[in-house]
Parts: C-alpha cells; sequence; structure tokens
C-alpha cells in the first residue's frame, strides 16, 4: 500500500491553488476547496485533507493521514476524522462525508478531487470502531455520528448519566472535541453540578445571578483543577507527556498519584513531594480576595486538620495575610485569580453557545 | 454538589448610600439595574451582560467586605469602606438548616424548580406600581441577590410570604423529602430577615459561595 506521505505533493498544490494568498483565494467560488492540515506542537504534520462544506453536508477531495513514530500509532487517522467531523457538524449540524473523486473517463485533477471512494484505512478504522460503512463513497449522518461517538469513547458512567438528564452525547462529544471542556471536565460537572444540561448548552443567564452563581461555582473548581493540572504536569519535573492519575475523593477534593517522583512548586523554593508512595490530596478553594477574608476563620479551621489535603487556592489569596511568610507549604496557589478563572469560564460557555468556531480553541 | 453556603447581608441605608467613597453601592445597583434594563433591549446585549456579570460580583464582594469590618474593629483600615458606622450590618447565613449535609443550595435548587415547574406555580403578586420594562416574575427578581432599600426589598419580602403560604401548594408537594422538610424553616428565616430589613429600610445583598470543609 503506498504511503501517504507520496501524495502530499497534491496537498500542497491545493494549498498553492486555493489557500488565503493564491491567486484563487479561499471561498472565492462555490467550487473552491479548502485545504486543512493537523499537525503536532513541534511541527510534524499528521493529516492532512481538502474539503468544502455544502448545505448539509462536506466534500473532501483528498485525505492524508500518515502516523509518525513519535506518536500513538493511529493518532493520525483518528485525530484528523475527529477534526472534519467537529468542523463539518459545526458547518451544517450534519456528520455526512462525501468523497469526491473522478467521474467515469476524468482523470484525477485538483477539480474532480483525488477519492472517489471512502479511504481503505478509514473504513478500516470505522470497522474497529465496530461501524460498517454501508456505501462506498460516503460516511452517512448517522454513521458519523456513531463514528463520533466512539472515537470520542464516553465511560459507561457518563453515557448512563447523559441518558437519565437527556442530555445528547453527541453534543457532549462536541465540546470535549472542540476542546471546550476536557473529557475529565464532563464527567465531573455530570456528576457535581446542580444542571449539566445548562452548562453544556451555554449556562444560565448571568441575570439570573443566584442560578449563574450556582453554575460558576462548580466549574470554578473544574478549572482551578486543571490549573493545578498543568503545574503538576508542567512544573513539577515530569517527564514530556506524563500525566499524573486523578481521582475525586469529592465535590472539592481530589487524590492525585504518580508512578514518578515529581516536586510540586508551592512558592519559591519549596516544593510538595508527590511519588508513588505519598499521594497528594488537594481541597479545590476558588475565592475572590474579599471571599478568602470573610471566610477565613472557617477556612483556616479547615485547613489547619492534621493530615488534611492540601488547600489549593487561586493567586487572589497573595493580597491577604494568609499568604504571609509564615504561610505553610499546605497552601498552593495557582497563578490564576478568580477574575482570570471566571473570564476564561465566560469564554468558555460563549463557545458552548455558538457552533461557528473552528477545530479547537483551548487558548494554550 | 458542592456544599454552598448563602450569606444574606443587611446593610443599612447610610451605608448603602456613602460607601464604597468612590461610588455607593446605592450608584452600582441603579447601574447594575441600568445594565440588566439595556440586556432585555439587546442593543449590545454581551456588553451589557458584562457590565452587569461585574458589577454584582463586585457589590457582592463589597458586601463581604463591609460584613467583616462590622464585624472585626480591629481589622486593618480600608480607607474606601470606613467613614460611617457599620453597626447595623447583619447577616443571615444558611450552612446547617438540614441537619444533612451543610448546604444552602435547597433555597436555590428551589428558585431553579419554581421557575422550571412555571405555569404550575402561582408567581408572585406583580406590583402595579413596576413600570421599567422588569418583569415581576421569573428569574430577575427570583434569582436577583441585590436588593436596594424600600421596593426591592418589600418584593422580596412578599416573595417569601408568598411562598410560605404556598407550602402545601401541590407544586412545592413534589419536591424531594429533605428539601421538602428544609423548605419551612428556610422560607420562615428569610421571611424574618426580609421584614427586619424593610423595618429598618436596610438595603440587602445575597451571596452564594463554596463552604469551607
Amino acid at each position: 500500500m503506498s504511503s501517504d506521505v507520496a501524495r502530499f505533493p497534491i496537498f500542497l498544490d491545493y494549498k498553492r491553488r486555493y489557500a488565503v494568498g493564491s491567486s484563487r483565494p479561499l471561498a472565492a467560488t462555490k467550487d473552491s476547496w479548502l485545504p486543512v492540515y493537523f499537525a503536532t506542537r513541534d511541527g510534524s504534520v499528521l493529516g492532512a485533507w481538502v474539503c468544502r462544506t455544502l448545505r448539509d453536508c462536506c466534500e473532501i477531495a483528498l485525505f492524508l493521514a500518515e502516523d509518525h513514530h513519535r506518536y500513538v500509532r493511529g493518532t493520525a487517522i483518528r485525530r484528523s476524522l475527529q477534526g472534519i467531523l467537529t468542523q463539518v457538524y459545526h458547518q451544517t449540524g450534519s456528520m455526512e462525508i462525501r468523497f469526491k473523486g473522478p467521474g467515469p473517463g476524468q482523470a484525477s485533477s485538483l477539480e474532480t478531487g483525488f477519492e472517489p471512494v471512502v479511504p481503505s484505512q478509514l473504513r478500516k478504522l470505522a470497522g474497529e470502531l465496530g461501524v460498517g460503512l454501508s456505501q462506498p463513497d460516503r460516511i452517512s449522518d448517522n454513521e458519523g455520528r456513531l463514528l463520533y461517538l466512539r472515537l470520542t469513547g464516553f465511560s459507561r458512567s457518563v453515557v448512563t448519566s447523559c441518558a437519565q438528564r437527556g442530555i445528547d452525547l453527541l453534543r457532549a462529544s462536541v465540546l470535549v472535541h472542540r476542546d471546550i471542556w476536557s473529557m475529565g471536565q464532563v464527567e465531573y460537572l455530570l456528576e457535581h453540578a446542580a444542571r449539566p444540561e445548562r452548562i453544556f448548552d451555554g449556562g444560565a443567564s448571568p441575570l439570573d445571578r443566584l442560578a449563574y452563581q450556582h453554575d460558576l461555582l462548580v466549574m470554578r473548581v473544574a478549572v482551578l483543577e486543571e490549573r493545578l493540572r498543568i503545574i503538576l504536569d508542567r512544573f513539577s519535573g515530569a517527564p514530556p507527556g506524563f500525566r499524573v492519575a486523578a481521582d475525586w475523593l469529592s465535590a472539592t477534593e481530589i487524590r492525585y498519584t504518580s508512578s514518578e517522583v515529581l516536586h510540586v512548586p508551592v512558592r519559591e523554593g519549596e516544593t510538595i513531594l508527590l511519588d508513588p508512595a505519598s499521594p497528594l490530596r488537594a481541597r479545590l478553594l476558588p475565592r475572590t480576595l474579599q471571599g478568602y477574608l470573610a471566610f477565613a476563620e472557617a477556612d483556616y479551621a479547615a485547613h489547619r486538620v492534621a493530615g488534611g489535603p492540601v488547600t489549593v487556592v487561586t493567586k487572589d489569596i497573595a493580597r491577604t495575610p494568609l499568604a504571609g511568610p509564615e504561610a505553610d507549604t499546605r497552601l498552593l496557589p495557582v497563578f490564576d485569580t478568580l477574575a482570570e478563572i471566571d473570564a476564561e469560564i465566560v469564554r468558555r460557555l460563549d463557545q458552548a453557545k455558538n457552533c461557528r468556531s473552528e477545530i479547537s480553541e483551548r487558548h494554550e | 454538589m458542592i456544599p454552598l453556603s448563602l450569606t444574606l447581608v443587611a446593610i443599612p441605608d447610610p451605608v448603602w448610600t456613602r460607601l464604597p467613597r468612590d461610588r455607593p453601592l446605592a450608584e452600582l445597583a441603579k447601574d447594575a439595574r441600568g445594565a440588566m434594563r439595556r440586556v432585555g433591549k439587546q442593543v449590545d446585549e454581551r456588553r451589557d451582560t458584562a457590565r452587569f456579570t461585574r458589577l454584582a460580583a463586585f457589590i457582592e464582594a463589597t458586601a463581604l467586605d463591609l460584613l467583616r469590618l462590622s464585624r472585626e474593629p480591629t481589622a486593618p483600615p480600608c480607607p474606601n469602606l470606613t467613614g460611617e458606622p457599620l453597626e447595623g450590618m447583619r447577616a443571615l447565613e444558611w450552612l446547617d438548616i438540614t441537619g444533612g449535609p451543610p448546604n444552602a443550595s435547597i433555597y436555590v435548587s428551589l428558585l431553579e424548580y419554581l421557575s422550571s415547574a412555571g405555569a404550575s406555580f402561582p408567581p408572585p403578586p406583580s406590583d402595579p406600581g413596576m413600570n421599567d420594562g422588569s418583569r415581576a416574575d421569573g428569574g430577575q427578581v427570583e434569582g436577583n441577590t441585590i436588593h436596594p432599600p424600600g421596593e426591592a426589598v418589600r418584593r422580596q419580602r412578599t416573595l417569601a410570604e408568598h411562598l410560605v403560604g404556598s407550602l402545601s401548594d401541590p407544586a412545592l408537594a413534589k419536591l424531594p423529602p429533605l428539601m421538602g422538610r428544609a423548605l419551612p424553616l428556610i422560607l420562615s428565616d428569610r421571611l424574618t430577615f426580609f421584614r427586619a430589613a424593610e423595618a429598618d429600610g436596610s438595603a440587602v445583598v445575597e451571596v452564594l459561595s463554596q463552604m469551607s470543609g
């Protein structure tokens, strides 16, 4: 079987002809094609495709996916298919993909397309995921939706919870694939939010302040945990790509375990040890400056419990006496203030509301 | 569910109209109400929603600050929030009112239940004097956290009275048992608090927070 790398020059031809800056700019006519590629941070292109969106489906003229030895096998094809399905769903509300190739007696060209049938590696992936493709040249809307859900791979508890609450699993999958909420965050919100379906649809109206706050408080904990995880994964001496395991003990307490020895930075020159013998228990307490001051007594009483968890707080704590030089190492501030976390939440809720954005939108 | 605390802070009128010194709470509440009204007009909904959110968050944070200063006379001075006597500040905190898990989400859940029950639950009596374009029922009144002295506090007192009087309503009978048992306590506390606030002309600000521990 020929490698997709050999066909990459065709993609470059499409790019020269149709991409922005070319002599025929993007979307100048209804026959224009859009070249898209999926690359890693180090610049390795794992997937590339050329598509155009019609009213109820997406046409693909070229589809290339090639694994790289440094990444998990199958990443290229899976992420490329996820990207196409997310994009077509945003733009049309459907997940139908039609592959375009030359008609009888025609030769393949940039106009006619190079994919007369569903590429064999896509068909193979669909088979592995247990989705049979009924037509040779397209993935129907229903097949696309099923593929999308199987690619997401929600746990049984998420599927059950969504079914009980009447939440469309596809909607939850889109939130994950658009990087609005991670898989773990979707599970957390389903378990601990009063109305997760409302959060997935963009949250309560800010004018209904109590309901809005009710949603916001649970989302603050989810985002604060995400910030803590960034510290654990990137700033505690973990090897590249290593992720600590986590399990929630309650709505505000989480336990991290690691097979590596990590030194979690707390303050200048001070760290907390996280190793296989000593898991890290963390209590998440996102508050404003005024909140930390107003509830200082109760917060401190809970924090002072011997052998209790580390208290993870926002950067607002720095302006309170609680973070003075005598503060203990079990107080772990993240890099963001609550205002910054709230701004991030508002941005994600806005993204969840509208479907006009591109594939990945997480700020980092 | 995240354990929540709901703090009702009664702020006497002299404090409400004079602090913080650079722009008093009364003015900020008017700004917030204006932003809320403009959201309804949908001229620049996004900007006005953000403005309302920021103002509401600031008023709630200031209410907590004032409450703390009134309770801790030895707290470090805060130039923007001093100069008025804070003796009249009162607070009602719902922490452990059910004997079950200490959680104030019961009241919030009640409001959400009422708004979802909608048609089957009678709305609070509308105020014939209110002619500012805002709705007299639904989330805007029920879910509002800032109640300036006078009309807004009176409306909350009326709503609490209405709910206390409707405890036998079939819509409320469908509530989960724990919530059902806690409701009379919550509503009578709330009614007492708003009656006192109305009597002494205080404003009330409600602050929903995550509980410690």
